[in-house]
């Protein structure tokens, strides 16, 4: 207990914000302008077409789950932002605020990575 | 100015009623400082050296500040960018879950990428996304610092690396889902 008094976890918040940054630098454009655009019109053979391409890798536990490592990464970066951007706004929340914040940016990852392996195993 | 003789400019003043510094923070003696410091600029005015009176810069910030200045806004719009790339991350987490989920799940969310409001939030996405990557490949050569001898590497290939690293995985994207391993 000691050995923390006096201590701060702005580190490792820091540190997982900035890994988030650095991952979302070359992932995020591809990913939206693949997945939101090219994608859902066609470019890549449409549902049927790019389920047939990606249903077999993305169903592998460890290839899943470093894809949902490193989207928490990125998420955690909005919400690391996020939170901050409040105190630019001149909104200092209590503490329940800041553990919403980074508690989404936690648990939709967890959540998201369980669903999918029952749907993965499912299915 | 009494008519005191001064022999010398900087010897001590007779007139120099400024109390000693206090040794701890007094409210009622930084008071009187001030007091004695207004009356002997009305006195006397510029050039008796009288640098203490006191007044203390109270800043304001307005709710709005950020919209004040062009690096403000540029400051607020990169960190709100973030929050947008943040829904398109649940929105592709959905997907992932969706794609393990079958066929028919996958269709569906293919499908909710062309709903208009689903659109207008990609296309929000991606210009944040775009944004956050310039800001991004802006300061990292101010962080990133790799040492060649006595120099340091010059910022244009921290740059380079960054942008390589965003052309090597759209084209392994693109050439997976182009076929080009099935």
């Amino acid at each position: 207990m000691r050995r923390w008094a006096g201590r701060t976890n702005e580190p490792l918040f820091w540190g997982l914000f900035g890994g988030g940054g650095m991952v979302s630098v070359f992932l995020m454009p591809v990913l939206i302008v693949i997945f939101a655009f090219l994608v859902p019109f066609g470019v890549f053979g449409g549902a049927e077409g790019t389920y047939e391409t990606m249903h077999g890798v993305l169903t592998n536990w460890f290839v899943a789950l470093v894809l949902f490592v490193v989207l928490a990464l990125v998420l955690w970066h909005a919400a690391h932002r996020f939170f901050h951007s409040l105190h630019d706004l001149k909104i200092h929340p209590p503490e329940i605020v800041r553990v919403v914040i980074y508690g989404v940016a936690l648990l939709a990852p967890a959540i998201g990575y369980s669903l999918f392996l029952v749907e993965a195993a499912t299915s | 100015m009494t008519g005191a003789p001064t022999s010398s400019p900087t010897g001590p003043r007779p007139e120099d009623t400024r109390p000693a510094p206090a040794r701890t923070l007094d409210v009622g003696r930084l008071a009187q400082a001030d007091r004695v410091a207004r009356r002997r600029e009305e006195g006397t005015g510029a050039g008796d050296g009288t640098v203490s009176q006191r007044n203390p810069y109270r800043p304001t910030m307005k709710r709005t500040w950020f919209l004040a200045t062009k690096e403000y806004r540029a400051y607020f719009l990169r960190e709100g960018a973030a929050v947008v790339v943040g829904l398109f991350v649940l929105n592709l987490m959905l997907g992932m879950v969706s794609i393990a989920a079958g066929l028919d799940s996958w269709t569906w969310w293919v499908d909710l990428q062309r709903n208009p409001f689903v659109l207008v939030l990609n296309v929000l996405a991606l210009a944040a996304a775009v944004l956050h990557t310039v800001s991004w490949d802006q300061l990292t050569p101010s962080i990133i610092k790799v040492q060649r001898g006595t120099r340091f590497l010059a910022d244009g290939w921290i740059i380079a690396q960054q942008v390589l690293l965003l052309v090597i995985f759209a084209a392994v994207m693109v050439a997976w889902l182009g076929g080009a391993w099935s």
